[in-house]
C-alpha cells in the first residue's frame, strides 16, 4: 500500500507510527504531546479522565455511541424506583432497585462477549457466585446484627459495621474474579479484570440488599410508610451502594490483572499498583461503613454513599485510563478498518490514531484483529 | 539528539535504522510502506509532533461488513433490561405479599408453660421501688438505676422498670410501644395478647409484637418483643423483652421466651 498515512516518529514511544492525533502505539496524543493525555480518556477519547460517567466507567467496553441505550436505561430505572416509592409500591420498587444495575451489567456482558467462549462459567463464576455468597454472608449476620442493633452495643455495632463487614464483604466479592484470575489466563486484560471484579460486586449487592431488605417488604401490595425515605433508602441500597462495590472490586481487579499482565514492564503509577487499589477499595468501605455507623440520619447517609461512590468511580477511570495506556508492546500496524468509536478507516493498531481510543475498549467480537495482539 | 534503538514488535530483535523488514524474523515493521528514504530522515529528524493531524477519512455504512458490528441493538438493550426488572418485579411482589397473608397470628397460650431454671441467677434490687429480679449471669448488665435493669441477653434484650403511675396496665404497654423510636422500629404490630400475663405474684397484662428492627445503613431484621405490665401496691412494673424472630420454632416467635418468663416467674415485689 502506498495511499496511506505518512509516517512519524512518536517522541514519546520512538516507535514509527501512522500520523494522527494520537501514537496508534503507545496513545500518546502527538498534538499536545502528552503522553498522559488526561483529557482523553482511553476507552471514550470525547471524555476526559476527571470525567463523571456510570457507562462510560463501569461499561468501559461500550463506544460512546453504544453507551446511549445503557444511559437511558439507567436514568429510567432510577426514575422508576423513585415513582414506585412514591405510589408505596415497595416491594415493585425494591426489585426494580436491586435488579437494574446487575441486569444491565448481564446486558453488557453478553454485548462484549468478555466471557469469549465460555459465557456460562464467567458469569457463574462472577454474578452467580457473588449472588450467593452475598445471600449466605449477610443472611449468616442477621442475628448478629440484630442482636447488636437490640442492645446497643455501640462499641461492636460499629467493630461490626465498620470493619468486619466492609473486610469480609470486599474479599467474597473477589472471590470469583480471583478463581478465573488463577485458572482462565487467557482472559489476560485489564479491563476483563475490571469487569469481573464489578460483575462479581453486582452479584454480591444484588443478594446482600434483596436479603437484608427481606423483612420490610413483606405486606401488602401497597404498603404504608414514608415514601421518601423508602425512595432514599432504595438508592442507597440499590444504586449507590452497587456502584461502591463495583468500583472497590473493580479497582482491585483491574489492578491485579494490570500487574500480571502488563505488556510493557513499565515501572507503573502508583495509584494504580494493587497495593493501592486495595488500600483505597478497603479504605473506602470501612469509612462509608463507619459513618453510616455514627451518622443517623438517612439523607446524610444517602449524601455520604453517594459521594463516596463519585470518588470510587474517578478513581476508577484513572486506573483504566492507566490500564490501557499500559498495553501494547507489540508494535505492528494493520490494515485500514474502521475504528469502533469514531468510525474513521484507520490503520490497525492498538490506539485509534484518529481519535485515541484503545482497541481493547472495544467489545471482542467488533474488534478488527492485528495479529501478536 | 541521538537516534534511539527500535525493536522488532514480533521476535524482539533490534532493528537496523530504517529498516522497512525485521533482520531476524522478516516481519515487516512498515505496514503502510513509507520509502525508506523518508523513514531514514524521519528517525534522524528531532521527534517533534506534526503541526496538523492527518485526516481520517469517515468509514461508509456497509463498507466494511461486520466491522464494528452490533450485537444488541438498542432498542434491545432497554428490552432486555424491562423484561429482566418485570420478572423480578413479579416474583418479589408475589413473595412480598404472600408472606402477609401467609402467617396466622399467635392467639392464645403464646407463652412456654414449661421453664428450665437460669444457671447461676444475678439479683437486681431497685433502691427506688424495693423489688428485686433474678437474670442470668450470661445477659450483661448494659444500664441500671434505682427505677430499673437493662439487659442484654444471649440474642436479645430485656429491660424492667419501675415506676410510680397512675395508668392502667394497657396504657402503660401502649406507651412503651409508642416511645420506640420509629427511625429503628418499623412496622410495629401487635400480633398477640399474652395470655396469663404475670409478673411475679401479680397478674398484669401483656402482649407480643413483631417489628423490622432498622440497623446502621441499610439493614432491617424482623424482631418480635414481648410487653408485660403490672401493678403492686402503687407501683408499676413494665418488662420489654426482644429477640430475632424466629416463628418457625418457637410459638411466641421469641427464642428466648422461656427464660424471659423465668424472669417473670421470679420476680420479687416489694410487699
Amino acid at each position: 500500500m502506498t495511499n496511506g498515512p505518512p509516517l512519524l516518529l512518536c517522541p514519546h514511544c520512538a516507535m514509527t507510527v501512522p500520523e494522527g492525533d494520537f501514537c496508534g502505539h503507545c496513545g500518546a496524543h502527538l498534538i499536545t504531546a502528552s503522553a498522559s493525555r488526561r483529557h482523553a480518556f482511553a476507552a471514550v477519547p470525547s471524555e476526559s479522565v476527571a470525567h463523571l460517567s456510570i457507562v462510560t466507567t463501569l461499561f468501559p467496553h461500550l463506544t460512546h455511541r453504544r453507551g446511549g441505550a445503557f444511559r437511558w436505561s439507567l436514568v429510567g430505572g432510577s426514575a422508576l424506583v423513585v415513582l414506585l416509592a412514591a405510589l408505596h409500591l415497595f416491594a415493585p420498587a425494591t426489585a426494580v432497585a436491586v435488579f437494574l444495575l446487575p441486569a444491565l451489567y448481564l446486558l453488557y456482558l453478553y454485548e462484549i462477549e468478555v466471557y469469549e467462549n465460555e459465557p456460562w462459567l464467567v458469569i457463574g463464576v462472577t454474578m452467580v457466585a457473588g449472588a450467593i455468597l452475598g445471600f449466605l454472608f449477610t443472611a449468616s449476620l442477621e442475628a448478629a446484627a440484630a442482636q447488636v442493633n437490640l442492645s446497643g452495643d455501640n462499641g461492636t455495632g460499629f467493630l461490626l459495621a465498620g470493619v468486619v463487614v466492609p473486610i469480609a464483604a470486599q474479599a467474597l466479592m473477589l472471590a470469583g474474579p480471583l478463581f478465573l484470575y488463577q485458572f482462565r489466563s487467557k482472559l489476560r486484560e485489564p479491563l476483563d479484570g475490571l469487569t469481573f471484579g464489578a460483575a462479581s460486586a453486582l452479584g454480591f449487592t444484588l443478594a446482600s440488599s434483596l436479603t437484608a431488605f427481606g423483612p420490610l417488604i413483606g405486606g401488602p401490595l401497597v404498603g404504608s410508610g414514608s415514601a421518601m425515605d423508602w425512595a432514599l433508602r432504595l438508592l442507597q441500597a440499590g444504586i449507590l451502594v452497587s456502584l461502591i462495590n463495583a468500583s472497590t472490586s473493580g479497582l482491585i481487579t483491574a489492578a491485579l490483572w494490570l500487574h500480571r499482565y502488563d505488556l510493557r514492564r513499565s515501572p507503573g503509577a502508583w495509584y494504580a499498583s494493587i497495593l493501592t487499589t486495595l488500600l483505597v477499595a478497603l479504605g473506602a468501605q470501612m469509612v462509608v461503613g463507619m459513618l453510616t455507623f455514627v451518622i443517623p440520619d438517612l439523607v446524610t447517609q444517602v449524601v455520604i454513599t453517594g459521594l463516596a461512590a463519585i470518588g470510587l468511580l474517578l478513581y476508577l477511570r484513572l486506573v483504566i485510563h492507566r490500564a490501557l495506556l499500559a498495553e501494547g508492546a507489540v508494535h505492528e500496524i494493520g490494515p485500514g478498518a474502521p475504528c469502533p468509536e469514531c468510525r474513521r478507516v484507520v490503520p490497525t493498531m492498538l490506539f485509534c490514531p484518529a481519535c485515541g481510543v484503545n482497541r481493547l475498549a472495544s467489545s471482542k467480537h467488533s474488534r478488527p484483529q492485528v495479529t501478536g495482539v | 539528539m541521538a537516534v534511539q534503538t527500535l525493536y522488532c514488535g514480533r521476535c524482539g530483535a533490534p532493528l537496523l535504522p530504517g529498516a522497512a523488514f525485521c533482520g531476524r524474523c522478516g516481519a515487516p515493521q512498515l505496514a503502510f510502506g513509507a520509502a525508506a528514504q523518508g523513514v531514514a530522515s524521519a528517525l534522524a529528524a528531532p521527534p517533534v509532533a506534526p503541526p496538523a493531524a492527518y485526516g481520517y477519512r469517515v468509514a461508509q455504512p456497509g463498507a466494511f461488513p461486520g466491522a464494528g458490528g452490533v450485537k444488541v441493538p438498542q432498542v434491545m438493550v432497554i428490552g432486555g433490561l424491562i423484561v429482566i426488572l418485570a420478572v423480578a418485579v413479579v416474583v418479589i411482589t408475589t413473595f412480598a405479599v404472600s408472606r402477609a397473608v401467609g402467617s396466622p397470628p399467635c392467639t392464645a397460650n403464646c407463652g412456654p408453660r414449661l421453664v428450665a431454671p437460669l444457671p447461676e441467677a444475678n439479683t437486681f434490687h431497685s433502691s427506688a421501688f424495693a423489688f428485686e429480679v433474678d437474670y442470668s449471669s450470661n445477659w450483661k448488665v448494659q444500664g441500671q438505676n434505682g427505677n430499673g435493669i437493662a439487659l442484654t441477653t444471649q440474642a436479645g434484650i430485656l429491660q424492667v422498670v419501675g415506676s410510680r403511675s397512675e395508668q392502667s396496665t394497657g396504657q402503660l404497654i401502649d406507651n412503651t410501644v409508642t416511645a420506640l423510636p420509629s427511625s429503628k422500629w418499623q412496622s410495629v404490630t401487635r400480633v398477640s395478647d399474652l395470655k396469663g400475663a404475670h409478673i411475679g405474684v401479680q397478674d398484669g397484662q401483656g402482649a407480643i409484637y413483631s417489628a423490622n428492627l432498622i440497623g446502621p445503613g441499610t439493614t432491617a431484621t424482623k424482631v418480635r418483643f414481648a410487653v408485660i405490665a403490672a401493678i403492686r401496691g402503687g407501683v408499676a412494673v413494665v418488662i420489654f423483652a426482644a429477640d430475632p424472630a424466629d416463628t418457625k420454632d418457637f410459638a411466641s416467635g421469641i427464642p428466648e421466651g422461656q427464660s424471659f418468663d423465668y424472669l417473670c416467674q421470679e420476680f420479687r415485689w416489694a410487699q
